[in-house]
């Protein structure tokens, strides 16, 4: 499998893209943003420490949504902080901290995903959902908006499953309590049970 | 000898053995007797009265030992090469429990197009190819490591075979070689590097995975979307029957 080289943008590309296998196209991409972020780095011993001035446009646009959300204008909210996550993942180089990005994705993400219930997209905020919980965060708060979700999306099954594992890690939560009797409650009716 | 006898003749008759067998035994014993020392009279006049035999000295060189050294020496060499040759075919047949390393060919490919020179590809690019192939081999000792009880486990219960085990630890040792491989191209890419390599390396591997993630959210969302048969605007709403009559 070969590779083009553009000497104008330093960026590599397959040469037959219909050959190329997945990976091979994700690898090609991260070479990519690599070398977008070395070349515009001027020291040559760089080390992982977060560039402030990115840190800083984040911070910016997610407090600007912050505001918004205060001021209740919610669809504004949610696009100022998608913006701030959408940057996150873009201008951040691959070789700064992950904790650092780790812990500020998982803060946005939690005000996106309280937003995207609030305004009814529950699809939307499943999939941020699961990001969060491949990242590792499994706290009461994340099983309680996830079976929410899935509740409304209709997936009375799933819903319950998910409430039972919620309980198994944490058994006193009282939502989740209240949660695992509703969707039990929704999936009789659906079965035509009441 | 007849003292001897005597004494053993009154021993046993007190025992109870019979007379015959005792004689007979007795007659044997004797017999026994007088015959080794005829044979002793014969060896003795063998020996010292025969002709000494004339003993050859065949002359060997001095570097006789040496060249049976060498021989042996180079037959041991032969035999290690075509051994290991013969080890190498085997373990290059077992399956890999990777897929292909396509970080380690891309960095390849790169850095032969940059030797060649018919491009003139930045040094930058081939610095971000190394990396990535550093956060590759970094993710894969990461999945063995996280792999390697069960593995063990398994194989201790026979539930996986020879091969499987064996392409296993053979994953292992490739893994460790292309970690100490790429610090050494990262020393000759730039002199002081490697500690600060691996350091940046195994940032960009957890970034990478965080960022592989996030980017299957468009995927899994429109796989979930036609599984569940769900009706979604492109807003994200969910449309309900009511919506559709209006």
């Amino acid at each position: 499998m070969s590779i083009l080289y553009n000497e104008n943008s330093k960026m590599i590309s397959v040469a037959q893209p219909d050959e190329a296998t997945e990976i091979f196209a994700i690898n090609v991409a991260q070479i990519n943003k690599l070398s977008k972020s070395i070349i515009a780095e001027s020291n040559p011993n760089f080390t992982p420490k977060p560039n402030d001035n990115t840190t800083a446009m984040i911070q910016k646009m997610f407090q600007t949504g912050i505001t918004k959300m205060k001021e209740q204008k919610l669809n504004d909210a949610l696009k100022s902080i998608s913006l701030a996550i959408e940057m996150a993942t873009r201008n951040r180089s691959p070789y700064e901290a992950f904790a650092l990005q780790l812990q500020e994705l998982q803060f946005m993400l939690k005000h996106k995903i309280d937003l995207e219930l609030v305004l009814g997209k529950p699809m939307d905020a499943l999939q941020d959902l699961e990001m969060l919980m491949g990242t590792g965060l499994a706290t009461p708060d994340v099983f309680i908006r996830l079976t929410d979700a899935l509740l409304k999306l209709g997936q009375f099954n799933e819903a319950t499953a998910v409430c039972e594992r919620g309980l198994s890690l944490s058994p006193n939560e009282t939502k989740l309590k209240a949660l695992i009797l509703q969707c039990n409650r929704l999936l009789a009716e659906y079965n035509g049970d009441i | 000898m007849s003292e001897f006898n005597s004494t053993n003749f009154e021993g046993q008759q007190q025992e109870g053995f019979e007379y015959g067998s005792f004689n007979d035994t007795n007659g044997f014993f004797n017999n026994q007797t007088y015959s080794s020392n005829s044979t002793y009279n014969n060896t003795n006049n063998g020996t010292f009265t025969a002709d000494e035999e004339t003993v050859k000295i065949v002359p060997t060189s001095f570097y006789t030992p040496f060249i049976y050294g060498a021989v042996l020496l180079i037959a041991l060499f032969f035999f290690s090469k075509y051994y290991k040759q013969q080890r190498i075919k085997q373990l290059s047949q077992l399956r890999s429990i990777f897929d292909e390393h396509d970080a380690r060919d891309l960095y390849f490919e790169i850095k032969e197009m940059k030797e060649s020179e018919e491009v003139k590809v930045h040094d930058k690019v081939l610095k971000a190819a190394l990396l990535n192939r550093g956060a590759e081999n970094i993710r894969r000792s990461f999945k063995l490591k996280e792999l390697a009880p069960q593995v063990e486990l398994l194989y201790k219960n026979g539930s996986i075979g020879e091969d499987y085990w064996k392409s296993f630890q053979t994953e292992i040792k490739v893994t460790e070689a292309e970690v100490k491989e790429c610090i050494i191209e990262a020393e000759n890419l730039q002199p002081g590097w490697p500690q600060l390599f691996l350091q940046l390396c195994q940032e960009i591997c957890f970034n990478q995975a965080l960022q592989r993630r996030y980017n299957s959210i468009l995927e899994r969302k429109n796989t979930c979307i036609k599984e569940w048969d769900l009706d979604i605007d492109g807003d994200g709403h969910m449309v309900t029957k009511k919506d559709e009559k209006k």
